[in-house]
């Protein structure tokens, strides 16, 4: 297990962060979902340790979280979400600088450091002072920063922020590619749903510092219960009425067309009895897929009512 | 024949021992402002009163005009005050921006993420501090005490002033931390390293205006201990074992230093966090 969380509470004076979050995580790519405030970079300093939670505890690739913060970050790479940089410094000073601080020698620290900013894409601007950056640029060497120590596990913090679209699609490739082709296993935090599904397998929903959903995306896209289009020709209200009796939900759509989500684990053939038991024809059968962000919005929802 | 990615290679190194982290932070401290040559230009300055004085001892002791200079305790102390200007000036050029800029660039939560502890970042910074207050202070000062010993060709002023060494690192050891204490809680008050200059310029140089004003108006020296740089000269004067400067008890003068170095202390503790928690 790489991350191991039991019920985190985090408290900024009298306001809970962070309410009895679990988190499981068995490596590869997670995204963190959550509009702003809901926790995520809490969470992400959390694990960093710099938080002390107020309760809970866990680990993070085998080590405690409460005892053993500075072994943790020597294995883990951290990218913030807002705009930092170490001041005075040129982009390759700066990321072997990121090395030796995690406990790199200078030389392999330094070599490292052109390593990384040309797997980042910064090598033709690596000896350009890091203020004289552009957005996507920072957030590149910000990447860099955390990658130049080979981290078992990155955490990387709203990394499409402030990137037009180009780089956002680059950025998100490169983060695709170091959890898939690299073995790193990545933690991305976002409230950009296509961010996620791009990038990540699993995700964990957080919503007012609780977490409201986790598991694996495709999973969580099929939701509680299988999603059918359907449109019937016939007594329309007998059949959803003998559904509704199975425990099954009906929404009317579009051109007549009926939403009907599943009851737990009933399949199509449920319906295919209904229409044969109340005699109507079925027309149009589809399976629906959720997207995550109907996920998110309903998991909101749910939280909500 | 199998195609090498070069993109990313997995990195399988040896990590350094973790107690000397700090010294990468202040390594790295001392090589940025070494590459600035109006600060190289501000220590060749600072040296000048070492080189001034190297020459009196050449021409006290070697040209035989004893009566010239007296080389003994005081001229050690008096270099060494005189050094005051100097690294209040070093101070603010080296300390003013060392958490200020910092903090400005949201350049702690890079730190603190890394293998270091809050405390390597504090010790870091304070070494860089450290380490520039210490070239014209305590360095000079035991160059010039080697300088005098050298000079003399019997062992008599090694018998005489041996233990001016203990003062000389004594007196040095308080201008530097109280410097550097100073700048630093200062530094780390505000995002603007100018605020910090400034207001390191109001604690030492307006100090001594307003205990001059006032021990003026008042008729009194016994205010001389509002003064940071009066603290450090009375101090001066009861290591050497010097007539005192000021009417105040020298114990006054010690514990406003000691509690300006821990009020610092205090400041940069509480100042420095990964995380900024808004109540």
């Amino acid at each position: 297990m790489i991350i191991d969380l039991e019920n985190i509470t985090v408290e900024f004076g009298k306001q809970r962060v962070l309410d009895g979050v679990n988190v499981q995580f068995d490596g590869g790519s997670m995204g963190l979902l959550g509009p702003n405030g809901a926790g995520k970079t809490t969470l992400l300093k959390t694990l960093l340790g710099f938080i002390k939670p107020l309760s809970g505890g866990g680990s993070v690739l085998g080590m405690n979280v409460l005892s053993q913060q500075l072994a943790i970050r020597q294995k883990v790479g951290y990218m913030p979400e807002n705009d930092c940089h170490i001041p005075g410094m040129n982009a390759v000073t700066f990321v072997a600088y990121a090395g030796q601080l995690t406990g790199m020698k200078p030389t392999d620290a330094m070599r490292r450091a052109h390593e990384i900013l040309y797997y980042v894409g910064l090598g033709e601007a690596r000896y350009r002072n890091v203020e004289t950056y552009s957005t996507g640029m920072k957030q590149r060497i910000k990447l860099a920063q955390a990658l130049v120590h080979d981290p078992q596990l990155i955490f990387l913090d709203e990394p499409t922020n402030g990137l037009d679209p180009k780089g956002r699609i680059e950025m998100l490739e490169l983060v695709k590619d170091i959890s898939t082709s690299k073995g790193i296993n990545v933690i991305l935090s976002s409230h950009l749903l296509p961010d996620v599904e791009w990038v990540c397998k699993d995700a964990l929903v957080i919503h007012k510092g609780r977490r409201l959903a986790a598991g694996k995306i495709d999973d969580l896209k099929r939701g509680a219960g299988s999603v059918f289009e359907c449109r019937v020709k016939g007594d329309v209200s007998a059949f959803r009425s003998e559904l509704e009796a199975l425990g099954c939900q009906c929404l009317d759509g579009d051109d007549g067309i009926i939403r009907i989500r599943m009851k737990g684990e009933l399949s199509s053939h449920v319906l295919l009895q209904a229409a044969r038991n109340r005699k109507v024809q079925i027309r149009h059968l589809l399976p629906m897929r959720h997207s995550l962000e109907e996920v998110f919005l309903e998991v909101i929802g749910e939280q909500k009512n | 024949m199998p195609i090498h990615d070069l993109s990313y290679q997995h990195w399988a190194g040896q990590w350094t021992s973790h107690p000397y982290r700090w010294w990468v932070i202040t390594r790295q401290g001392i090589a940025l402002l070494a590459k600035k040559k109006s600060f190289l230009v501000l220590l060749f300055l600072s040296l000048i009163p070492f080189l001034v004085r190297c020459v009196i001892l050449y021409v006290a002791v070697v040209m035989g005009r004893i009566g010239f200079m007296k080389i003994d305790a005081k001229f050690f102390e008096d270099f060494l005050t005189q050094q005051l200007f100097f690294t209040f000036i070093i101070s603010i050029y080296a300390g003013a921006g060392l958490i200020a800029n910092d903090l400005k660039a949201n350049a702690l939560q890079i730190y603190l993420s890394k293998a270091i502890t809050r405390r390597d970042y504090l010790i870091g910074k304070l070494g860089v501090a450290v380490f520039f207050v210490t070239l014209p202070t305590l360095l000079p000062g035991l160059l010039l005490f080697l300088l005098a010993a050298a000079f003399h060709s019997d062992l008599e002023f090694l018998q005489q002033n041996a233990w001016v060494v203990l003062p000389i690192i004594g007196l040095s050891l308080i201008i530097i931390f109280s410097n550097a204490l100073i700048i630093l809680a200062l530094s780390s008050l505000n995002r603007s390293s100018r605020f910090a200059g400034i207001f390191f310029a109001a604690v030492i140089f307006f100090s001594q205006i307003l205990e001059s004003v006032l021990g003026a108006l008042l008729r009194t020296g016994s205010l001389a201990w509002l003064a940071v740089r009066n603290d450090i000269v009375q101090m001066g004067d009861v290591m050497f074992g010097s007539r005192l400067s000021f009417q105040v008890s020298p114990w006054v003068c010690g514990l406003l230093l000691a509690g300006l170095m821990l009020g610092s202390v205090w400041i940069i503790h509480s100042r420095v966090r990964a995380v900024e928690v808004v109540k």
